[in-house]
């Protein structure tokens, strides 16, 4: 309640889901408007696809409808609404398995029309960001960037050491720094 | 570039590419409902019949006001010896009289929503649980409980301090039986209840019942910042909210459950009001602090904000957003005749046993508050932040609070070219 707070993009409280729990439809209203470009940016950078990522939105709500009752990890709702999206999302890869590999440019369903239009101005971040890095780095940065959840907590999620968590924050970053030097990115 | 600008874009962008497909998601939502639109009293009646949960409950619940439900009037006086007292209060304050055999003597209505709650329910000689249960299942269904308001104050004095002991834990179960059957997770109060001259006075003064006075002058006894005027005023439910924040340790004071914040705004929703009345821009913030306060008898979010330039406080009423003004004279001097920073710093740390070379980032404020000096200390001790609101004239810590630690701006800053 007394909290120490520095800026921060996205909170989500514990109040809010309990809300939901009691099916308050503009609380999920709300956790929808605040979260989605985050959950959505997560199931990105692990998919690589718009229209699959649009699924694992429309599953990770449906489940954090379904499961806000059992909700118990106090101050830490986007955590488990990541870890919600990232398993959904890591069903679709399971199941992609059995196909082939998805292409990248498949990314934000861009025709080739648009695609060299694109291209004749400039590339998007978070098409840098697909190219650039690896899954699990994306991951690691889409997490950070788009909400309040700490790299401690992004460790959890990814069950992976809170020092590589980390580095592969900082390196990620200076990769996607160099790549938009390159690119002259600009707003 | 800086890191914190990368990270920007990418939310900026991920939130422009998101899908709109709320709409579509609520077709697999059944449940879902708008909580403007209020339930018809039949919907209530068929939800509390064909919920499994409630079926039992309900069935004893109603068999109870059956048997409640005669029309005598409001109480009535009872000339037997009283063993027990049990006092609730909500906003309506009752108080049952109880004999040697726990049965009820006496009803006494403190207010007019006691009048209400008691209706024409007969408790005399009902077994103070049953009465308990009755009149807590007669407060929800009357409104005064509920998921916004869902604290309980029980106050209790025997003849026979380990049947008094007793009486706490039977009717604190009562109290929390009574509400999960209506789905409220209660937040339930206990105390001793004493009389004596000065609550009574107290009482009378503030126009309160004697359980409420006697609890916010076990608060005041210990934070003496904070006067009993300005406490009278906050319902249970606030005051139980206030106790949380402060993280108050009374004497003779039990609780069980989280009061409700259900009816306020949150936390960041004030910040944004208070960056709106500052005019200040969310980018030009460099780190803020949120406290729940009370102003005279006003719940309010205290948030201090710094810029590279300045330092902000705001008070932001948590139940409408408006901000508050604070009429008090807070320049008064820090006195000199004080314990000094050192000695204050050596007590505390003996009393949380902790060693002086194992804390970090340790910053000490001198503080005026109500008259009352103290030192407002921070600092990190392995992974958590403590701060600490300590009595500058007799060292005792009024008020402790302990978060993990943020480390995100360091590793930010540490990123930063």
């Amino acid at each position: 309640m007394n909290t120490k707070y520095k800026q921060k993009l996205l909170v989500i409280s514990d109040k809010l889901i309990k809300r939901i729990a009691n099916y308050d439809s503009l609380a999920f209203e709300e956790l929808y408007n605040k979260s989605s470009g985050a959950v959505f940016g997560l199931a990105m950078s692990i998919l690589a696809n718009q229209s699959d990522a649009e699924d694992v939105v429309q599953e990770t709500y449906i489940s954090v409808y379904n499961n806000a009752s059992k909700y118990k990890d106090k101050g830490k709702a986007m955590a488990w609404i990541f870890t919600i999206a990232r398993n959904h999302a890591l069903m679709i890869i399971r199941n992609r398995q059995k196909h082939k590999h998805v292409n990248l440019d498949d990314s934000f369903n861009v025709s080739t029309e648009d695609h060299i239009e694109e291209n004749l101005h400039k590339e998007q971040l978070t098409e840098i960001l697909l190219r650039t890095l690896k899954e699990d780095e994306r991951q690691i940065v889409v997490m950070h960037s788009m909400s309040n959840v700490k790299h401690k907590d992004i460790a959890k999620i990814m069950d992976m050491p809170l020092s590589t968590v980390l580095s592969k924050y900082k390196r990620s970053l200076a990769k996607l720094k160099r790549e938009m030097e390159v690119n002259e990115y600009e707003k | 570039m800086k890191n914190k600008e990368i990270e920007k874009k990418i939310y900026e962008e991920f939130n422009e590419k998101k899908p709109e497909i709320f709409d579509k998601i609520m077709q697999h939502c059944p449940k879902m409902k708008d909580p403007n639109q209020k339930e018809s009293i039949l919907d209530k009646v068929k939800n509390l019949l064909f919920n499994k949960r409630f079926s039992y409950s309900f069935a004893s619940f109603s068999l109870l006001l059956v048997a409640l439900f005669v029309i005598l009037g409001q109480g009535s006086t009872n000339t037997s010896n009283v063993f027990s007292t049990i006092a609730i209060d909500v906003n309506p304050s009752v108080v049952l009289e109880l004999n040697e055999e726990d049965k009820i003597i006496n009803v006494i209505m403190n207010n007019n929503d006691a009048i209400i709650i008691v209706g024409d329910m007969d408790l005399i000689n009902v077994d103070y649980n049953i009465a308990v249960y009755a009149l807590i299942g007669s407060m929800v269904s009357k409104g005064y409980l509920d998921d916004f308001k869902n604290s309980v104050l029980i106050s209790i004095k025997s003849d026979d301090i380990l049947h008094e002991n007793e009486l706490k834990t039977v009717a604190t179960q009562t109290v929390s039986n009574a509400l999960n059957v209506s789905s409220i997770n209660g937040s339930i109060i206990t105390q001793e209840l004493l009389n004596t001259d000065e609550i009574k006075a107290l009482a009378e003064r503030l126009d309160i019942s004697e359980s409420k006075a006697k609890l916010i002058l076990n608060i005041t006894n210990l934070d003496q910042r904070v006067t009993v005027e300005s406490l009278a005023k906050l319902s249970i439910n606030d005051l139980n909210l206030y106790l949380e924040s402060k993280n108050y340790v009374l004497e003779d004071v039990d609780k069980v459950g989280h009061a409700s914040d259900l009816g306020n705004i949150t936390s960041s929703e004030a910040y944004n009001l208070a960056l709106l009345d500052l005019t200040l821009d969310v980018n030009d913030v460099t780190e803020y602090e949120i406290h729940l306060e009370q102003e005279d008898g006003i719940m309010v979010y205290e948030i201090k904000i710094n810029t590279d330039f300045d330092e902000y406080e705001v008070l932001i009423n948590v139940k409408d957003g408006s901000v508050v003004y604070d009429d008090d004279d807070d320049d008064v001097e820090f006195p000199s005749e004080v314990l000094s920073e050192e000695a204050v710093m050596i007590l505390i740390l003996a009393e949380l046993g902790i060693n002086e070379f194992d804390i970090s980032d340790l910053e000490i404020d001198k503080e005026t508050e109500n008259g009352i000096a103290y030192y407002n200390i921070d600092f990190d001790y392995q992974d958590d932040e403590y701060e600490l609101d300590v009595d500058a004239l007799t060292g005792v810590i009024i008020t402790n609070s302990m978060d993990e630690i943020d480390d995100e701006l360091d590793e930010d800053d540490e990123s930063d070219d």
